[in-house]
């Protein structure tokens, strides 16, 4: 049979079934856990071949339709940007789509930087971090702490005063403030803190932090006042733009 | 060498092999997706519910934002801010899972636990990142072949 000239029904050839079979037990006899018995059930019947060439350009599409995704979260092109509108329903729809990449890959861009939040009390000057981004003991809260100053600080940077960045400020402060008790807020911060490049790490290492022109004071990103109604209740935040903070680079109480 | 590829593909695609070999990985990925909804547990209060970081209300601005249709965000648990629901979502999730290590229902059971990992991940919105679309692509590709039961320690086709 080997001899012959090559079958018309290509399944024949692809798949050698009854050829098959024997080899098939050998191979499902490997690292079985189980009772040894053999189960050489196929992973498929013998398909069509029109149906293997509809299933090849279903994989290949899908996986052509993923690699724009992710090549698109680089710099976009503005073909890259049509592309992903027209493959968002069926990206997004199955939530196939990661906004961003792995920081191996982008070099640290300036929103892959870590950020950590911070609250004033009312009559206080001291800020208390409540949410820090290199906190080991908020592994949860860490990984999709992460997630989510990332996209929030594309945001604030698109947009200041950014209703989003106040409404979730006002929240997170809120959920810890009523598990401590504590006085009512005056004022919310998302800091950046201070992530020396790898020449200052490597001067830092070597030298007093004092004898070096380096600033090491974290970088406020987004400020905000509270702001409350006549009954005390609060309605809301109101941005401090950076030029009206009374320093940039305003160190956290430690 | 055009003939080769051909060749190597439709091999690697469509040659009947044992199903046995997708029993490990789906144990694995059971697993993973089984730790992944339970990651959630422990701050459900802070990022959902009615005081919740992203009550429905902020996590719709969100995706308002984002100049995304609602339709392709879509799950049920937009319908509620109810942490009860979120907490039946979790133990659900856990419970498909462990389903999905088992094996019965076949791709049904691949088919659910999909659009429960797809759904909570949507009403997630920015709190996903890189595991989200790994695990939906993991847990989605058994749906192609979902693999033999595991009951008791053997294997059944």
């Amino acid at each position: 049979m080997a001899k012959q000239k090559r079958p018309a029904r290509p399944n024949k050839k692809l798949t050698q079934r009854s050829d098959a079979l024997p080899s098939q037990a050998a191979e499902s006899r490997g690292p079985d856990p189980t009772d040894g018995a053999e189960h050489t059930t196929p992973a498929s019947a013998d398909l069509p071949t029109s149906w293997q060439r509809a299933i090849t350009i279903a994989i290949v599409l899908h996986f052509v339709t993923l690699f724009v995704a992710f090549s698109s979260n680089l710099y976009q092109s503005l073909l890259q940007q049509e592309a992903i509108r027209y493959l968002s329903p069926y990206l997004v729809t199955t939530s196939q789509v990661y906004g961003a990449l792995p920081l191996e890959w982008t070099h640290a861009q300036s929103y892959d930087l870590p950020m950590d939040f911070e609250v004033r009390s009312k009559g206080s000057q001291r800020w208390e971090t409540l949410i820090s981004a290199n906190r080991s003991d908020q592994l949860g809260d860490n990984w999709r702490w992460s997630n989510l100053t990332r996209i929030l600080r594309m945001v604030i940077m698109e947009d200041p005063e950014s209703e989003i960045a106040a409404e979730l400020g006002l929240k997170i402060a809120n959920h810890y403030q009523s598990r401590r008790n504590a006085a009512d807020l005056a004022s919310i911060r998302f800091i950046q803190p201070y992530t020396p490049s790898f020449d200052e790490a490597t001067l830092l290492a070597g030298e007093d932090v004092a004898e070096l022109d380096v600033s090491t004071e974290p970088e406020v990103i987004y400020q905000a006042d509270v702001v409350y109604d006549q009954s005390g209740k609060a309605i809301g935040l109101l941005p401090i733009l950076e030029s009206y903070r009374s320093s940039k680079a305003a160190a956290p109480t430690p | 060498m055009m003939r080769a590829i051909r060749t190597d593909w439709a091999r690697f695609w469509f040659r009947p092999r044992s199903v046995q070999d997708l029993l490990y990985p789906r144990i694995a990925i059971g697993t993973v997706a089984a730790i992944w909804f339970a990651s959630f547990w422990p701050n459900l209060s802070l990022w959902f519910g009615e005081n919740g970081v992203l009550s429905t209300e902020t996590a719709a601005a969100m995706i308002e934002l984002e100049e995304l249709p609602r339709w392709q965000m879509w799950s049920p648990l937009w319908w509620s801010d109810s942490l009860l629901a979120y907490q039946f979502w979790l133990v659900a999730g856990v419970v498909l899972s462990g389903l999905l290590i088992v094996g019965p229902g076949g791709r049904w059971t691949v088919a659910l636990l999909t659009a429960w990992v797809i759904a909570w991940a949507h009403r997630c919105t920015w709190l996903i990142g890189l595991t989200e679309p790994a695990l939906v692509a993991c847990i989605g590709y058994f749906l192609l072949q979902p693999g033999p039961r595991y009951l008791l320690g053997r294997s059944q086709p």
